[in-house]
């Protein structure tokens, strides 16, 4: 009898508290979450803005205070140290954190008041860099010196440690620090994109004496001349930036401090932007018209985040058959396919097609254009001599939207005699280098890409795009005459010309239905409460995040 | 007693062997090279040197056998290793994750019997009354919800609607027992939903067959009150099945513990298994599975000691 006593005890018990407790933690609502958003500390200031792109608002910006901000997905984060960073997404805030020897501006133009080389001479032999260093301390006072960036570019080209961006310094020969100031790089060959190279991270300098000093611990708290310094990295939940002393640029950065928290699920992203949980947070997919929806939240966007397109593979019959490329690209209906994107990411505003009103696209396809026709796509298929229907085979990643990408491609195929089978995989494994496994690109006819991130210069953009061993090039081969320009136009420093060099190379390419057949681009957004100032320059010119310029209105 | 325990224990030994073939195997079926997922977009720039510094350093150059005797050594000598990409030591990271996954499992079970057992006795003592069909309708309902919508949902109903509940995240237990609390609740009743919809089928069921047995009429004929009879009486034999689907629930709510911590952003083992499937980081997958599979283990243990002490007639030898 004794014994049935507890348990009774409990089954009474039990229930009572829960729902006492469920009904205590429902009255909480008011009360503060455990890591309350601070007021700014300091008194409203009008900052002057010591970079073209800052605009102060009416009331001007404010200083201190923590923004809330949420990343999306903890696998984007494998440290906050440039050298072992992952990926391209986590270039929207690891640049918060460290400045870089060469930056961009709105423009995509050199922008020294951001850069850590406030002016730079190239030889004319066109190998030999001067940099003149810019007098930026590091958070504990020490003065940047020509000789802390040798050794950072040490550190970032010993194979042994693995630089996953080692191919932005591949081109450097030799590099010396002339004096403290003064930096020489001498590079192998006359390069034109190198420079440009040095606005990804192995142009983040670091504080050479800190790597050994902490250690282990220094991938989730390194030492680095920008706006904010990392720290309290803790993976899948996130880490603080905290305001650099010392840091160069005069009322930079507004905020005391950054917490970025990491929220895998959309949902739950913007759901914590509605409560006030965050201040910000990067928006993806059907969260995106949401958002814009929400008068409460200010969605902010960055033009022209990637490109959707088709990737032939020219290497494959019958894919060789230039009539039959021609008729793919008349049998889809690209408004529609780009509609198809808009409708989910930007149903307010529809974007045609890629153009040169996009600030990186160098091309203007209107004269190697294809119209869509179902008409002229059969008459092509007609011309290529191919028996109907024609089977081809592709791959497409995994995600709903890119299936269903495909679908529709599927759909308009099949309605001029093209059958196209594709089969789904992670968005990794469409790497062409992954010979033997499938999908691979290379083992296609063709595929319909449907996100393809955008590099930091148009140039080296086009490279990856389209050279011979590019990326996104299954075929590896390029037409006749378009390797040569290429070449030419990676010597070349007269940027105008060299724009000219790659336009003449793409419009030869889109005229002959080569390897890549890029049509559309989608938008990048986040969405901040109406509290946060600056939100017109979050998206700097490259498709990076400018951390450094938002403030809380209080 | 203890002999059964000590044979118990090394019984387990063959099967996690077992389990860390299989989870060997299985994650090196994903398609694709790993290297590829593990390095990133940034691999298509790489030049081979390079690459396969990767491959030889994160040990992938080796044959498979190899590569399994590498790390089952390694694993007997207690060196769990380190994450290939966010080279953190992986008992570091578990022993970071695993309370917090435990905390949450723990609230979870404790909350589904908490529902389930007293609206499980209630509804078969009332059989066919209006609770009994709305227990019973409700158990079903939540039964079919999958946990990544009743999840999102709780969210936008007491985060965005009531705003009276965070919407993710996590608090430490010990730095404020309050807003830990705040946090555990919509998780731990996602995870909680489904099981205390079996578990109160079970018990509802147990009991009804249990207050069909001679002894219950018995003690009625005796004149015991009906309190008495049904907790101090039935209720004891019926927890038996009740404490048997439980115990088993143990390895349901870690695998729930997946999908819950993702959305929750709580980080535990679910979202480090996630993850690191997702990177592709074996060394933290295999030891992330060959942990939940050892608790699942220790569980049923639990469970069947449990037996014992519910029921004097069950003696282990």
């Amino acid at each position: 009898m004794r014994r049935f006593s507890t348990p009774r005890r409990l089954l009474i018990v039990a229930p009572l508290l829960l729902l006492l407790a469920l009904a205590v933690g429902a009255c909480a609502g008011a009360e503060p979450t455990a890591t309350p958003t601070p007021t700014p500390t300091k008194a409203p200031a009008v900052v002057a803005t010591p970079t073209p792109t800052a605009t102060p608002t009416p009331t001007g910006p404010k200083t201190g205070g923590v923004l809330k901000m949420s990343w999306r997905t903890g696998t984007d984060v494998v440290g906050l140290d440039p050298l072992k960073t992952a990926g391209g997404t986590d270039r929207g805030w690891i640049f918060a954190m460290c400045d870089t020897i060469y930056a961009f501006d709105k423009q995509m133009k050199y922008d020294p008041a951001n850069s850590l080389a406030e002016s730079f001479d190239i030889s004319a032999d066109g190998k030999t860099y001067t940099f003149r260093l810019r007098e930026a301390k590091f958070p504990d006072g020490r003065v940047m010196t020509a000789d802390d960036v040798v050794k950072n570019f040490q550190r970032y080209k010993d194979p042994a440690n693995k630089f996953r961006y080692a191919d932005t310094l591949a081109a450097i020969e030799t590099y010396t620090a002339v004096d403290a100031r003064t930096l020489k790089v001498v590079t192998k060959q006359p390069e034109a994109s190198f420079i440009t190279n040095l606005a990804e991270r192995g142009g983040c300098v670091q504080q050479p004496e800190k790597w050994a000093e902490k250690g282990d611990k220094y991938i989730g708290e390194p030492t680095m001349i920008g706006a904010f310094q990392g720290s309290n990295w803790q993976p899948d939940v996130g880490w603080k930036m905290t305001k650099s002393a010392n840091y160069y640029q005069q009322g930079r950065p507004y905020l005391d401090a950054i917490d970025m928290r990491i929220v895998q699920e959309t949902r739950v992203r913007l759901a914590a932007v509605q409560t006030g949980e965050l201040h910000g947070a990067y928006l993806e997919g059907e969260m995106i018209p949401m958002s814009l929806k929400d008068t409460n939240l200010n969605t902010v966007k960055f033009v022209g985040e990637s490109f959707s397109g088709y990737l032939f593979n020219v290497t494959k019959p019958p894919m060789d058959n230039i009539n039959l490329r021609k008729a793919i690209i008349a049998a889809l209906d690209r408004d529609a396919l780009t509609q198809f994107w808009e409708g989910l990411y930007d149903p307010p505003k529809g974007h045609g097609l890629i153009g040169p009103s996009i600030p990186w696209a160098y091309f203007d396809m209107s004269d190697v254009d294809i119209p869509y026709s179902e008409a002229k796509a059969r008459e092509y298929l007609q011309k290529s001599g191919l028996t109907l229907p024609v089977k081809l085979d592709g791959g497409s990643a995994s995600s709903t939207l890119e299936a269903q990408h495909n679908e529709l491609i599927q759909g308009y195929l099949k309605k001029v005699g093209i059958e196209w089978s594709f089969v789904t995989g992670k968005t990794a494994d469409m790497n062409p280098r992954q010979y033997g496994f499938a999908p691979n690109p290379s083992e296609f006819h063709f595929n319909g890409m449907a996100a393809i991130v955008l590099r930091v210069d148009p140039e080296a953009w086009l490279r990856v795009a389209l050279y011979p061993e590019a990326f996104y090039n299954p075929s590896k081969k390029l037409p006749d005459g378009v390797l040569e320009l290429f070449q030419k136009a990676a010597t070349t420093f007269d940027v105008n010309e060299r724009a000219r060099l790659y336009k003449e190379a793409q419009r030869i390419l889109m005229d002959q239905a080569w390897a890549r057949f890029p049509y559309g681009y989608r938008n990048a957004f986040a969405t901040f409460r109406l509290n946060i100032g600056g939100t017109e320059n979050f998206w700097g010119g490259d498709g990076q995040w400018r951390l450094k310029n938002l403030w809380l209105k209080g | 007693m203890g002999k059964y325990i000590v044979r118990r224990l090394i019984n387990m030994v063959p099967v996690l062997f077992i389990l860390s073939i299989f989870i060997f195997a299985l994650i090196r079926l994903l398609p694709g090279d790993p290297i590829f997922a593990i390095i990133g977009q940034e691999a298509g720039n790489m030049d081979a040197e390079t690459i396969a510094r990767w491959r030889h350093d994160l040990g992938l150059d080796k044959p498979i056998p190899v590569q399994y005797l590498d790390w089952l050594s390694d694993v007997v000598r207690g060196d769990w290793g380190k994450s290939s990409l966010r080279e953190l030591p992986v008992i570091d990271e578990v022993k970071q994750r695993f309370p917090i996954t435990f905390q949450l499992s723990v609230v979870a079970w404790i909350m589904s019997l908490v529902i389930a057992i007293p609206i499980g006795i209630i509804a078969a003592v009332k059989r066919n009354s209006k609770l009994d069909v709305i227990s019973t309708g409700t158990a079903l309902t939540f039964v079919a919800l999958p946990h990544f919508w009743l999840a999102i949902m709780l969210i936008l109903l007491f985060g965005v609607v009531l705003d009276i509940l965070p919407t993710f995240g996590w608090v430490d237990l010990w730095d404020n027992p309050w807003e830990w609390f705040r946090h555990m609740i919509l998780p731990a009743f996602t995870l909680a939903s489904g099981l205390a919809a079996q578990n109160l089928r079970q018990t509802r069921s147990a009991m009804l067959e249990v207050m069909a047995e001679d002894y219950i009429r018995t003690a009625r004929a005796k004149g015991l009150r009906n309190t008495s009879i049904v907790w101090l009486h039935a209720l004891k034999n019926a927890l038996l099945p009740v404490v048997t689907v439980a115990g088993m629930q143990i390895g349901r709510i870690m695998g729930g513990t997946i999908i819950t911590e993702t959305i929750f952003s709580v980080p535990g083992m679910g979202m480090l298994a996630v993850n690191s499937v997702l990177l592709r980081d074996y060394t933290v997958v295999q030891m992330v599975v060959l942990l939940l599979g050892l608790t699942v283990l220790v569980a049923n243990l639990v469970t069947d000691l449990l037996y014992a002490y519910l029921d004097p007639r069950i003696r282990y030898a």
